[in-house]
């Protein structure tokens, strides 16, 4: 009988290890845990480098501001993990609205920076704490096919428009400056 | 609209209609429309842009999931933009039994996984004792198909919403004559499954839990039916730890209905299956799982406790 009591057992010990460690969400240990300010921005100069090295990202990268773009994932991500930080950079699905951003180019993210942060030795519980905060960005970010920039293309039929009476038909030539 | 609606279509029955020859039809018939304006993402097929370990490793009967139990998630490197397919092979090698799975799967947009397997049950020696033969065999062929309905089990991270997926396995049996001699209703059957997965990345932890209607003994190896011929709802669940981007370690629970032995009092009755596993990703193209399981009693009184080594391989 205690052998069919093993499962429950294991079960368990499986939920509450982790339970009892450490609590999910912000926290000024895990801010430390990630090297404070110093930490972050040398995290962010290996993470754009990363990402500028990777095919699928690169483009997305290279004509922009990419100064900026570190200090305001700096700023963001000392927010979220708890440090003396606001982030008052620009709205998630704002910055990004404009890209075709698909799944494959959101995880090509995820994955460089848990490259960079395993490079960095930071813990692997502590990296799934930070990605716990940043994984709800997703659906600002990303667009499944067919994304909004392919929108279907304006036309107006030729008979949408009716010219008013009196309005001279067409000007035969551009008016000629006094 | 009529038009978007027709090219869609179109896009998803060439798709399907060149199943074996996916990845080839997928190069040649861009679904994407061209893209307009400013930066954006290639226009041609691409593959594998899961994070890795998230399609999972593919259970007994050829579903994505854990070892004995299907999880929610859709199998094969595909996002919801890619398709994505795996093969396995599964050895479960007992003191008395050795089985044997292999199989594959096709997930597709990350909406629908369509699988493939075959479970070949050796009884070896307990076969000859039982007057079949030594190495009597039972093969039974499984085909199945998953839906995910709703959630992402790695993304959603800020509700309790897991990733649900509904589920139907096909099982025929080789051996339908005998197992209905042995007390079975049939020698085919179909299950119904539900289920639920969620990756708690803050923790670390992944649940997964699964109800299934089914009237299989031992999984179909043994038949469909016995006492009684209905459907009986079964649990499934998976806890895992995530231990590394590579490396996953956890348990699983599959309650089985013992219908069998309650028509044939000669066989021993059908325990619920458990194990402990480590599974192992090294990169997104491979997965190593090692588990110890105890399949409870087998046909004869003896607990069947089981060393389980599966490999999977796939984009």
């Amino acid at each position: 009988m205690a052998a069919r009591r093993l499962p429950a057992l294991l079960l368990v010990l499986t939920l509450t290890n982790p339970l009892a460690g450490c609590a999910p969400g912000p926290s000024p240990d895990l801010y430390q845990t990630f090297g404070g300010q110093p930490g972050l921005v040398a995290l962010m100069d290996d993470y754009m480098d990363a990402m500028m090295r990777n095919p699928d990202l690169h483009p997305y990268f290279a004509n922009a501001n990419r100064t900026r773009i570190k200090a305001e994932l700096a700023s963001q991500f000392c927010a979220l993990l708890g440090g003396p930080c606001a982030y008052t950079g620009m709205d998630m699905a704002m910055a990004h609205a404009r890209y075709g951003i698909g799944d494959r180019e959101f995880n090509a993210l995820v994955q460089e920076l848990q490259n960079v942060m395993d490079k960095r030795s930071i813990p692997f519980a502590a990296q799934n704490r930070l990605l716990a905060m940043l994984a709800p960005y997703r659906k600002d970010i990303v667009h499944v096919a067919p994304p909004p920039r392919t929108r279907p293309p304006l036309t107006i039929p030729p008979d949408a428009v009716v010219v008013p009476e009196g309005v001279p038909a067409e000007r035969k030539t551009a008016p000629s400056r006094p | 609209m009529g038009r978007y609606f027709k090219l869609w279509r179109a896009c998803r029955v060439r798709a399907w209609a060149g199943a074996p020859l996916l990845a080839l039809a997928l190069h040649l018939l861009p679904c994407q429309p061209a893209a307009a304006a400013t930066v954006s993402r290639p226009e041609g097929a691409t593959f594998s842009g899961k994070l890795i370990a998230t399609g999972g490793v593919t259970q007994v009967e050829g579903a994505a999931g854990g070892g004995l139990t299907p999880w929610a998630v859709i199998g094969g490197g595909g996002t919801r933009e890619e398709v994505g397919a795996t093969a396995f092979f599964t050895a479960v090698r007992t003191h008395d039994y050795g089985m044997n799975a292999y199989g594959a799967l096709i997930g597709l947009w990350d909406r629908v996984e369509l699988s493939i397997a075959q479970n070949r049950f050796d009884t070896q020696a307990i076969g000859g004792a039982l007057g079949l033969g030594d190495g009597y065999a039972f093969t039974n062929t499984v085909v199945g198909v998953k839906v995910r309905v709703a959630g992402d089990a790695v993304y959603d991270q800020d509700s309790w919403m897991p990733q649900v997926a509904l589920g139907a396995q096909y099982k025929s049996n080789n051996r339908g004559t005998l197992v209905k001699a042995l007390g079975a209703r049939s020698g085919d059957g179909v299950d119904l499954y539900a289920s639920a997965t969620k990756i708690l990345l803050a923790r670390s932890l992944l649940l997964s839990g699964t109800v299934r209607l089914t009237k299989a003994n031992q999984t179909g190896l043994l038949g469909f039916g016995g006492a009684d011929d209905g459907y009986h709802a079964e649990l499934e669940g998976s806890a895992a730890l995530l231990l590394s981007r590579t490396l996953v370690a956890g348990v699983e629970y599959r309650m089985k209905p013992n219908t069998l032995a309650r028509a044939n009092p000669v066989l021993a009755p059908e325990d619920d299956w458990y194990d402990a596993f480590v599974a192992w990703l090294p990169t997104r193209n491979l997965a190593f799982t090692l588990a110890y399981v105890n399949l409870g009693r087998v046909v004869t009184p003896a607990r069947q406790n089981a060393v389980y080594l599966s490999l999977q391989a796939g984009f």
